[in-house]
């Protein structure tokens, strides 16, 4: 039976959203935007249709539906993000392999181009874990869960609506560096809170 | 400036300049806690990559066989480890965990490495030293902790249930440190710190041939991949008083540690399951005589132990060892002049239990070390220590270094000249204490190996010239030339083969070689660029070939490549106090083809498995670190190999791939 992500994601992204709602308060300027590192904080959370794998991974498995949620800040050049997915991936049917879902980790690091008073496009990389839970019997624990190393490139796009609110789409290519690469390509939307960093939050970045 | 006849005197007596003090960067590489927090160092073998003059190879990827600077090969492991001005005897039968010191990095202040021989502290370092110093807690109680976790690249995620299966590829770590630290100042006049440490490490066996093999010897332990799990406890404490000037001060540190490892025995040709436990006790002080004479005193106490560890062979190595040292160095300063006498007793003796031939080697040592800051840039310097075998009377040995180095505006030269002859065994050779007795063989149910002949009468000349230029303030070029001649040096070749490819264990064919004299020649230069405040661009490249030696010293260090270049681009992002809050570490090594002529059977056996050639290597790192919070957090994300060479230092070694590590380090 298909998992729910986007509920389990959006419960896990909870407390991101609580942390940084000071900085909902305070809407950043449009014409002036704050500028240096950590200026401004936003949290982002979507999801997205189905995804697509190429390679080897397809023959096995169809990527599923999928959420993400990512903190944007400026950085000392570009823009850095601080995120996690979840994802899921069944079998093909004609196959006799194991579901498993995802939970990735990660940093990530980009540029900023602005395309308008309210557009921006970002553009970066992002490197992290891909932690892999198979639904299996294994008679030792740790083969059910497996972690490796992921890396990916974002192309988002934001479109602030009014005040803090950003409505934002974003393409995601990622590769997991499993012995056989798991290379898979999600879009996804979502809404995201953006605005000036708490002092707090702010003294701790710095 | 005209100096007294007796200075002069003194001068022409001993050629000496003083070698640290003026010329700080000849023969030395200094690592700032900032240094080595940028690179990513959580395991001591860490910062190995920074220092260009040492070379290495290690089978698991955790116990480093090194050559400093070409002064030693790699098989003599005859470099040293300090912590805090004494010395940490880490070397046993000829295998030192350089990782095994009870200390977390995080706790480091500074790392000096020294490429040449020493005349130091009491006592003689020959081939090259790796010094450490603790950071001083901050006044208050503060605390810290550390995690460190990696992942190798390769494992076979889902595709474990499908045809496409492949080994799974384990774990790096965890690191898990814990320090609690405490200073206070007492009435203005003494301070006193104390600094208690624990440290535990995990090394993961990630490369499949490594554990096939181990695997295939022994039941226990039951995850064949986890080579190494240990643990160290220390404490230490510093306390300085301050009746006038200049001050006093007496240092005391103690520590244990535990490491359960698969230890490779060359003779052997296998791993073998060992625990090891060392404990160590040192008391220092350093005491004002008069306004220009100073007193330091060191003692130190260390005992080691290899205990079985379960196996279903049933191998018990069971090797034991202790190790006192006392020593004293009388330093008094005259004008430009400063002369230390020095003076110290090493006692090294085998288990009792063993019942070896010659189990105590008691040696003493005296000697004299003095330098002139002459003016104008010159420092000539010398060091002469004579050291005898306590108990027997003809065994006398002399170090002798001596050198010259001129420092003027634009930079530095420097010349240093060392010779030693000690005319008895090593005693952390395993040879030394096989033809002493100990049944090594016997004890791991191995076939014996021949005996090498038993040499004596070592001696070694090395010549160092440094040279370092700055064109303008953000530029710096720099310039190593050596050479080494040694000569009776015992190190043994073994032709390794196999017997069984299906497990592919080694064997060691029954025929031993050693080689005796030779030399080694280097060359090597680096450029620094600074631009601007934030960014530092270096280069460097080193080259080291044979001056002749005989067959087994050629093959001994033709296992070295010859070529090596690193480059390394950094980024600092500093606060408007100076503060580093940000940093991007780049770096790119490169080493040339090396050869391992011992290997060539187990190549043919192996159908290339276990190779008698490495290739070249290009190894990328890039290291990203974030302070947050005043320095109490900090965050490091290090991608290791990122163009996934299939790095292998060791033909029997673990082949090292694209490897990520995060670490989060805490300090309140």
């Amino acid at each position: 039976m298909p998992k729910t992500p986007s509920r389990k994601a959006l419960l896990s992204v909870l407390p991101l959203l609580l942390v940084s709602a000071p900085a909902w308060t305070q809407t950043a300027p449009e014409v002036t935007p704050p500028s240096g590192p950590f200026s401004t904080v936003g949290v982002f959370v979507g999801s997205g249709p189905t995804g697509r794998a190429y390679g080897t991974l397809p023959l096995f498995w169809q990527p599923q539906r999928h959420a993400e949620a990512v903190v944007l800040t400026p950085f000392y050049a570009g823009y850095a993000e601080l995120g996690g997915a979840y994802r899921t991936y069944d079998p093909l049917p004609q196959t006799s392999v194991p579901a498993f879902s995802s939970l990735q980790v990660f940093a990530g690091w980009g540029g900023v181009v602005p395309l308008g008073p309210r557009l921006r496009f970002h553009l970066g990389g992002r490197i992290g874990t891909h932690r892999m839970s198979f639904d299996a019997d294994e008679d030792f624990e740790g083969l059910v869960n497996e972690s490796e190393l992921m890396a990916g490139l974002q192309a988002r796009l934001h479109v602030r609506i009014a005040g803090p609110l950003v409505l934002f789409g974003a393409v995601t290519y990622q590769q997991t560096f499993t012995e056989v690469p798991m290379r898979t390509l999600y879009g996804l939307g979502g809404l995201g809170l953006q605005g000036r960093t708490p002092g707090w939050l702010l003294e701790v970045l710095r | 400036m005209r100096y007294p006849p007796r200075v002069c005197a003194l001068v022409l007596l001993l050629l000496a300049a003083a070698p640290v003090r003026v010329q700080a960067q000849a023969g030395r590489t200094v690592l700032d806690a900032e240094a080595l927090a940028q690179a990513g160092v959580t395991r001591l073998t860490d910062l190995l990559p920074l220092v260009d003059a040492w070379s290495g190879h290690a089978r698991d990827g955790y116990t480093w066989s090194l050559s400093a600077n070409a002064l030693a090969s790699t098989q003599e492991a005859a470099w040293q480890v300090w912590l805090d001005d004494h010395l940490l005897d880490l070397n046993l039968l000829g295998t030192q965990h350089l990782n095994a010191v009870p200390v977390p990095v995080s706790d480091l202040d500074s790392v000096v490495v020294y490429h040449r021989p020493q005349i130091d502290a009491g006592t003689v370092a020959l081939a090259g030293s790796i010094r450490l110093y603790t950071r001083r807690p901050r006044l208050g109680v503060n605390v810290g902790g550390s995690v460190t976790g990696g992942n190798e690249i390769g494992d076979p995620g889902p595709f474990r249930y499908t045809p496409f299966a492949t080994p799974n590829i384990d774990r790096v770590g965890p690191i898990l440190t814990g320090t609690l630290a405490a200073a206070d100042v007492v009435r203005d006049e003494a301070q006193w710190q104390v600094l208690a440490a624990v440290r535990s490490d995990e090394h993961h066996v990630t490369d499949d041939q490594v554990v096939e093999r181990v695997y295939a010897l022994y039941e226990e332990p039951r995850n064949a991949r986890l080579v190494l799990s240990g643990g160290h406890a220390s404490l230490r404490a510093h306390g300085r008083v301050r009746p006038g000037r200049p001050q006093a001060q007496i240092h005391a540190m103690g520590g244990l540690n535990k490491l359960r490892d698969l230890r490779y025995i060359e003779p052997l040709g296998q791993e073998v399951p060992t625990e090891q436990h060392t404990r160590y006790q040192a008391l220092g002080a350093t005491l004002p005589l008069g306004p220009q004479t100073m007193a330091t005193v060191r003692a130190s106490y260390q005992e080691a132990r290899l205990d079985p560890r379960t196996n279903r062979e049933g191998l018990v190595i069971g090797w034991g060892q202790t190790r006192a040292q006392a020593s004293l160095d009388l330093r008094h300063r005259h004008g430009p002049v400063v002369v230390h006498v020095l003076g110290g007793v090493d006692r090294f003796e085998a288990d009792p239990t063993l019942r070896l031939a010659d189990p105590l080697e008691v040696t003493t040592q005296a000697g004299v070390r003095a330098s002139v800051a002459a003016g104008a840039g010159w420092t000539p310097r010398a060091a002469v220590v004579v050291r005898h075998r306590f108990h027997r009377f003809r065994d006398v040995g002399l170090t002798a270094t001596g050198g010259v180095g001129w420092a003027p505006r634009w930079g530095y030269v420097d010349l240093h000249l060392s010779y030693a002859y000690q005319p008895w065994p090593d005693v952390h050779a395993l040879t030394t204490w096989r033809l002493r007795g100990f049944p090594m063989e016997d004890r791991l149910g191995a076939t014996p190996v021949p005996q090498p002949g038993f040499l004596t009468g070592t001696r070694r000349a090395t010549a160092d010239l440094d040279a370092r230029w700055r064109p303008g303030p953000t530029t710096s070029l720099s310039a190593q030339l050596g050479a080494r001649l040694l000569r009776g040096v015992n190190v043994e070749r073994y032709q390794i083969d196999l017997v069984a490819p299906d497990t592919f264990l080694f064997v060691v064919t029954p025929s031993v070689a050693i080689g005796q004299q030779g030399g080694v020649g280097f060359m090597a230069a680096q450029v620094e660029q600074a631009l601007g405040r934030a960014v530092s661009l270096q280069a460097s490249y080193r080259y080291q070939g044979l001056l002749g030696a005989d067959t087994p010293l050629r093959e001994t260090w033709q296992i070295e490549p010859p070529h090596r270049a690193a480059f390394r681009a950094r980024y600092v992002y500093r606060n408007a106090a100076g503060q580093p809050r940000f940093s991007l570490l780049g770096q790119v090594r490169a080493q040339s083809r090396s050869l391992w002529f011992p290997y060539t059977p187990a190549q043919r056996a192996s159908g290339g498995r276990y190779p008698n050639d490495l290739p070249t290597y290009v190894l990328a790192d890039l290291l990203v670190r974030k302070r947050f919070w005043d320095e109490r957090f900090e965050a490091t994300l290090a991608v290791r190999n990122l163009g996934d060479a299939p790095f292998r230092s060791h033909p029997g070694g673990a082949i090292d791939r694209l490897t990520f590590f995060v670490k989060l380090q805490m300090s309140l």
